[in-house]
């Protein structure tokens, strides 16, 4: 199923778990050269740098070759778009397979700029073709989204499969009248719920290890979608501009009061429930959520300014994590203020710098280019290893 | 960490009982680490309160007075320097760690006060008259101060920031004085000015071992000057566009030998993107010229895009071999 030499994944996947025990001094230098002779990975994953050029570059290719295309054809140009741009894709999706197959390429950037474009292509075409409507489309993306995601792990493209998933719902749902539309945001949420409880369940499986980044995607989406779809603000302006309610200024929607219940109750619930867990994705979501809250109130009740708010929530921030920081100096309940080695579920390493395992120098890879706190604040990285 | 597979690893003999062990207890510990989270709150509450308080200040500026707000920020600045200079490490010309994770955002917040300061100072009292660049010398010194005396690289990029605002005010007054045909070619040749400056300060950085770590600040800001400056000369001087692309083809390939030596990824792809941008202006315009009216010129354009795409390519792949295999 998966285009990906399985093996190699597999490799891949217990020589990122060697190197994470690595970070953290539980393996030595030898152990992790041992295991990395041992499980041999032959994948072409270029540095990041590479892999953005490669990206761009190849997007350029790809889009002056449809060009030409378009150019050797432009008389008849309006009749035979559709057509063009779906065998476009499948030229694409062929020099994909190749690259994949052939040429051992692993997010290498080329890869992901022709699965994109092609996917896209492929979408573009054949909603042109059978003239689409919102349903239809969904259900298009869907499809190419679902094999996408099967054959190739892409996590974004995980994330367009249940948005995608989530549109068919509720298109499906505002057919069936007033009564549909009412009960849209309940049905998101059911299926955000199931789909979360599901995912969950599925991380645990082995056949699954080479989805896990997918479905981390996948979880992160469902736990936004469930509380986004019962957001008083979402739900009252969706309700407004979509359904055409009509409704006053100062006008509630029926069952107003439940959805305030949701917009306020769901991020202190993620909070809870995610320290209590140790979820670290459920954690950064609350908090992101947080800031929902505010804003949601925000726009309906001025309780005060804007910059009242600001100053206050910068003070209280202030004050929360240097108090947060002294407490957790020493670890306390399991969370540490420390910096552990990159985690292994939502921390990913880059995979390039999980390969440079093999020629190590004491200091850890991944964690010198993204630390904006300290002295290396800014300036592009925190030295010259890029 | 999965346990099973270094239960499978210990079983297979490639980790010692010892390390097994140790991951075992450091699982069942599951220390989770809130490191970034805290930091991230930490950021955005500074940033929060400082914005929050310059819209405060900016709605109440008829009750409070200038005054009132100059002596703020003027307490909030030297609170923080003195903060700053009382719990800093001794300086050496290596590196020198914070001594605490809070110390490296007050002295970011003493260097914008202080900058904030000068520039209410001037704005509202035209301190230093019209002689703008006086305006930017003064913060440029402290921060250029500030970057090597406390060892930080954010406040560094402020003071690059600043040096190149400096030189901009040096040079425009001279503007009025030129016609205008000179105004944007004598911002070229500042800019070609600074980034050698700047690359000039990042060889001696590394040369001399002062302060080795700012290299690649210095550096990064040098190239994308240099590079910015070379592809507006070739846009600019119309006329002789090809001669300032031969000086970015120079200026590119002593770029691509000093990547390959520092085996530098980052500066591999942006070389390549300028060289890609002149490269495609030249063949563009020689297209434009021999253009028959026909649409020759454009099938031209298009096949050179497809071509040297796929060039670039296979050069860029085979450049990350090279750096891989050094």
């Amino acid at each position: 199923m998966i285009a990906y030499n399985s093996l190699w994944l597999h490799n891949l996947f217990i020589r990122e778990q060697a190197a994470v025990a690595f970070h953290q001094n539980c393996l030595d230098k030898e152990e992790c050269e041992l295991i990395n002779s041992k499980y041999p990975v032959h994948f072409y994953t270029p540095n990041l740098f590479i892999r953005i050029g490669l990206f761009i570059l190849t997007t350029v290719i790809l889009i002056f070759s449809f060009g030409l295309l378009a150019l050797l054809f432009l008389d008849s140009l309006d009749k035979i778009v559709g057509g063009m741009a779906i065998f476009f894709a499948f030229l694409s999706y062929a020099a994909l397979e190749y690259m994949v197959q052939a040429k051992n390429h692993l997010q290498s950037g080329a890869d992901d700029a022709l699965l994109w474009i092609s996917a896209c292509s492929l979408f573009g075409g054949t909603s042109y073709l059978t003239n689409a409507g919102d349903l239809a489309n969904c259900i298009i993306i869907f499809i190419i989204a679902l094999y996408s995601t099967l054959r190739f792990a892409d996590r974004v493209m995980g994330a367009v499969l249940y948005i995608s998933l989530l549109g068919i719902f509720f298109f499906v749902c505002t057919r069936f009248g007033p009564l549909g539309k009412a009960i849209v945001p309940f049905v998101i949420m059911a299926i955000s719920a199931i789909i979360y409880l599901l995912v969950n369940k599925a991380k645990r499986l082995k056949v699954n290890q080479l989805y896990s980044n997918c479905l981390v995607v996948v979880s992160l989406a469902a736990l936004l979608s469930f509380y986004f779809s019962g957001n008083y603000y979402v739900v009252r302006e969706l309700s407004n501009t979509v359904f055409n309610l009509n409704l006053a200024q100062n006008e509630s929607i029926p069952f107003g009061w439940l959805f305030w219940i949701f917009t306020v109750v769901i991020p202190l619930f993620y909070l809870v429930k995610g320290i209590q867990k140790k979820d670290i994705v459920m954690i950064r979501v609350a908090l992101l959520l947080v800031a929902a809250i505010i804003f949601t109130v925000h726009y309906y009740y001025t309780v005060a300014s804007i910059e009242a708010i600001m100053t206050t929530a910068g003070v209280l921030l202030m004050v929360v994590s240097y108090g947060l920081t002294r407490y957790l100096d020493t670890p306390k309940y399991g969370f540490t203020i420390l910096e552990i080695a990159p985690q292994d579920a939502t921390g990913k390493l880059q995979i390039e710098s999980l390969l440079q395992v093999q020629s190590l120098t004491g200091k850890s890879a991944g964690s010198d280019g993204n630390n904006f706190g300290g002295g290396s604040f800014g300036g592009g990285g925190a030295s010259g290893e890029f | 960490m999965s346990i099973t597979v270094f239960e499978q690893l210990h079983a297979e003999g490639l980790i010692s009982a010892d390390a097994y062990a140790k991951i075992k207890l450091n699982k069942e510990k599951q220390l989770l680490s809130v490191h970034w989270e805290i930091k991230t709150l930490l950021y955005l509450g500074v940033f929060l309160l400082s914005a929050g308080l310059g819209i405060l200040v900016y709605k109440n500026i008829d009750t409070i007075g200038h005054q009132v707000i100059l002596l703020f920020i003027a307490l909030v600045c030297a609170g923080s320097f003195f903060y700053c200079f009382k719990n800093k490490l001794p300086f050496s010309t290596g590196k020198v760690a914070a001594p605490n994770s809070f110390f490296d955002y007050i002295l970011l917040l003493a260097c914008c006060t202080f900058i904030s300061f000068i520039a209410y100072l001037q704005y509202q009292y035209n301190l230093f008259g019209n002689r703008y660049g006086l305006a930017s010398f003064f913060p440029m010194v402290l921060l250029f101060f500030s970057a090597y005396y406390f060892d930080h690289l954010g406040v560094l990029s402020l003071a690059i920031a600043n040096l190149a605002t400096w030189l901009g005010f040096t040079v425009t007054p001279l503007q009025i004085l030129a016609s205008n045909d000179f105004n944007s070619s004598r911002i070229i040749f500042t800019g070609l000015a600074l980034g050698v400056l700047l690359m000039f300060i990042a060889w001696v950085t590394s040369s001399r071992n002062i302060k080795k770590h700012f290299e690649f600040t210095y550096a990064n800001f040098g190239t994308h000057t240099v590079l910015v400056s070379c592809l507006a000369a070739m846009f600019h001087f119309s006329a002789v566009y090809l001669v300032w692309f031969l000086v970015l083809l120079g200026m590119i390939y002593f770029f691509y030998r000093k990547a390959l030596q520092e085996k530098s990824f980052y500066f591999i792809l942006i070389i390549t993107l300028y060289a890609y941008i002149g490269t495609s202006y030249v063949v563009l315009n020689l297209l434009e010229q021999v253009g028959t009216g026909d649409l020759a010129p454009l099938y031209l354009g298009f096949l050179y895009f497809i071509i040297s795409g796929i060039g670039l390519v296979l050069s860029l792949v085979r450049t990350n071999k090279k750096i891989k295999a050094a």
